[in-house]
């Protein structure tokens, strides 16, 4: 129909049936972060509503214990 | 008759608030016990700086605080990894997660003061009732990051 059809992005939580986020996973977290070290906005990655609040809690926990940065400038 | 259906609904009702008992109510932690016991999760960061031995020492003084007023369910021990950024002064930390009940009200308290007062303990974090629940044994062991485990002066990784 449009032209500026694009693919469908789909939320990787859903398709990969993980229930909870823990915020112990730091490698399955540190794929939602950007090379600054932010979070990735759901608009990018496709993430569901309730999976990027999930998420978002998730990656503000592991930073308290220092798993993950509050800033970088390059992610190692 | 049709009487059966109302004591069958007051029955129910009573089932209910057997297992949700309201709040406030003085009896409620003998009901609760055992069915709705609270798993808690404390991360504590110890200074990587220190000795083995005092390392050590700092884990079994919680491991025994805490199993005084509570059951441990697990200690897991991830090691000495790099901080993500600097933490007073402090580049690596011993990680170890106890996993627990607690039997005891002021236990989370009582913990959380010996955590902050102890100078060992660079960072800690208490989580109740993670949905995520506790992972399997070892399941860390086997997902360590290869470029977590840069290990402080030359020891050697024990665990």
């Amino acid at each position: 129909m449009s032209i500026r059809r694009k693919k469908k992005k789909s939320c990787f939580f859903t398709e990969n049936k993980i229930e909870h986020i823990d915020y112990k996973d730091e490698k399955l977290l540190r794929r939602f972060l950007n090379e600054r070290g932010k979070i990735v906005p759901r608009r990018m990655t496709g993430t569901s509503a309730s999976y990027q609040r999930e998420l978002a809690e998730a990656i503000k926990r592991a930073r308290h214990v220092a798993l993950l940065p509050f800033v970088s400038d390059s992610m190692r | 008759m049709y009487i059966w259906p109302l004591f069958l609904a007051l029955a129910q009702w009573c089932i209910r608030a057997d297992i949700h008992p309201a709040p406030g109510n003085p009896g409620a932690d003998d009901q609760r016990e055992g069915r709705l016991a609270k798993l808690y999760e404390t991360v504590v960061l110890i200074d990587a700086m220190l000795e083995d031995a005092a390392i050590e020492a700092t884990v079994e003084k919680f491991r025994a605080l805490i199993a005084e007023n509570g059951d441990i369910l697990r200690v897991d021990r991830w090691g000495k990894r790099r901080l993500a950024y600097v933490i007073a002064k402090r580049t690596h930390a011993d990680y170890v997660i106890f996993y627990y009940h607690a039997n005891k009200a002021g236990l989370i308290a009582e913990v959380e003061r010996a955590l902050r007062l102890d100078e060992s303990v660079i960072r800690f974090l208490t989580v109740v009732d993670n949905p995520v629940g506790m992972p399997p044994e070892n399941a860390h062991a086997a997902a360590v990051p290869d470029d977590v485990l840069t290990a402080v002066e030359t020891d050697d990784k024990e665990d």
